[in-house]
């Protein structure tokens, strides 16, 4: 009881002091929330991208209408079940080519029928299979008789993993900074409670109290203040995390894929409030201590 | 009791006690006089543990206050009921918190209403019951020593420790007080009590400590300076 009066004490003396810091703890939680939503739902996108492909399979021009079944068959057999199950497999012949050129393009599709027997040499015909490949697929499909080349896409997506990763890693760097930032606010904090209250320390100490228990008022206040600011933090995320994280999913279609973050989070910033707290007040009575007078 | 042996203290070059040599039995009463900047309360600090010597050893109930660990050394102040000048209550706990802290640093297993009923008293005899609950910061200069010395008081110590115990205090709390050194002394707590107050020293006839010039003097005429 004496101890919890003695922690309290920087809040009887000083309250509005306290709720601001921990009010800026809260708001500084708040962004490292943020920031770890960022970080952690980028990394299935980042997946996504280096390893989803859509390869494109083009037919000869050589193979007949009546052998483009063949050729899709033996695609399938090539590839096995296991990584079909996996994957989508289109065929697009010339009529669903020529179809779609003349929805967008009438005139060239008519220009197109109008070469005859000729049209296969210029309409391609291909296999498209999207979904997530292993390595060697690509030449796999290409082995195949009556395929003439194979595109994929995986390449195409690498400045936007290159960018993604780019910025996972200015989150995590931004992380660590506002980690610092806390951290040290809490510090500095926690040494002035600690200059303020060494008289009392060292009056206890010299009643018989043991180093614990002249800690335990100044841990109880660090403790307080990573608290009430975890519990801002937590709430403000509560309240506002998912719509603003709603706001960030629907700013551009390549975000879409970022999930939704979890209330966990805010659970998360409410415990690294009172950690930090806990932790930086404990950092705090490390500092040297004047003993001009030679203490024991 | 306190063993003495060689203890100097120097503040930045400057020895305020040097080479004392003293013992002090279990169940003495003494006096601790000299002038101003003798090394009185230094001295008393050094008994009380919040300072170490410089130079010597200091060694209480039997330990060697430089070779003890931490809990030896906080049981040894947990028998100690020390009166420094300086007061040092904690400002923002009542009165009544600060008396019962003291308390419950002594570690002593005392039931509760027993507590609050010995603290009664002694505020009562302090008159300090309507103030029981008052911040210490509040308080007066002679209500605040008189907190200390309840403070001090009330864990039933081995040894009391005043330092200038009735400088903020009148002639009744101060024979008062007095009476209370005395009985506590009869059930065989050591009392050392560092004063300037030559009538104290005349009518409560016990021996005394002159510190001069940081040396100990101890005779029939030592009770005057």
């Amino acid at each position: 009881m004496y101890l919890l009066k003695l922690a309290l004490r920087p809040w009887k003396a000083s309250p509005f002091n306290q709720i601001f810091t921990s009010a800026s703890l809260g708001t500084l939680l708040v962004l490292m929330a943020f920031l770890m939503w960022i970080e952690s739902s980028f990394n299935p996108m980042i997946e996504r991208l280096k390893h989803e492909q859509i390869v494109t399979a083009y037919l000869s021009p050589g193979i007949s209408q009546i052998d483009e079944g063949k050729v899709l068959d033996s695609l399938k057999v090539k590839l096995g079940a296991s990584v079909l199950k996996d994957i989508t497999v289109g065929f697009v012949n010339t009529e669903d080519f020529l179809s779609v050129v003349k929805e967008h393009y009438p005139k060239l599709g008519q220009e197109l029928l109008n070469l005859g027997t000729q049209m296969n040499t210029v309409v391609p015909r291909f296999i498209t299979l999207s979904g997530v490949f292993s390595g060697n697929v690509i030449d796999k499909i290409q082995l195949i008789q009556g395929i003439e080349s194979v595109e994929s896409t995986k390449q195409r997506y690498q400045h936007i993993v290159n960018s993604f990763s780019t910025i996972q890693w200015i989150t995590r760097i931004l992380m660590f900074g506002l980690m610092s930032v806390i951290f040290s606010v809490l510090l500095h904090q926690s040494r002035i409670q600690a200059y303020q209250f060494s008289q009392t320390a060292s009056l206890l100490s010299l009643f018989g109290a043991g180093g614990f228990l002249t800690r335990v008022p100044l841990m109880i206040s660090g403790l307080l203040t990573g608290l009430i600011g975890g519990l801002f933090a937590s709430i403000i995320w509560f309240q506002f995390g998912s719509w603003f994280s709603d706001q960030i999913i629907h700013f551009a279609p390549i975000f879409q894929r970022l999930t939704l973050p979890s209330s966990l989070f805010g659970v998360y910033v409410f415990l690294l409030g009172i950690v930090i707290g806990l932790v930086a007040t404990i950092f705090s009575q490390f500092s040297k201590r004047d003993n001009a007078n030679e203490s024991y | 009791m306190v063993t003495l042996t060689n203890v100097t203290k120097t503040y930045f070059d400057h020895s305020v006690l040097k080479g004392v040599n003293l013992q002090i039995k279990k169940g003495d009463f003494l006096y601790l006089i000299g002038g101003s900047g003798a090394g009185k309360s230094t001295f008393l600090r050094l008994l009380a543990t919040e300072e170490a010597p410089s130079l010597g050893e200091v060694a209480l109930f039997g330990y060697s206050l430089s070779r003890v660990t931490p809990s030896t050394l906080n049981s040894i102040r947990r028998a100690v009921g020390y009166i420094p000048q300086n007061i040092r209550l904690i400002p923002d706990l009542s009165v009544y918190d600060n008396i019962s802290l003291s308390v419950a640093l002594s570690g002593r297993k005392t039931q509760q209403w027993k507590i609050r009923s010995k603290i009664g008293e002694l505020l009562e005899l302090f008159s300090l019951t309507e103030k029981k609950d008052y911040l210490c910061k509040f308080l007066s200069g002679g209500e605040a020593q008189r907190v200390a010395i309840a403070r001090a008081l009330i864990r039933n110590p081995e040894m009391i420790i005043a330092d200038e115990p009735t400088g903020a205090q009148d002639r009744n709390f101060t024979w008062l007080l007095m009476d209370l050194f005395q009985k506590a002394n009869l059930k065989g707590t050591t009392v050392i009590v560092a004063t300037h107050d030559r009538e104290i020293v005349r009518r409560v006839r016990r021996p005394c400590v002159n510190l001069k010039d940081g040396r100990v003097v101890i005779g029939e005429n030592s009770c005057t300076y």
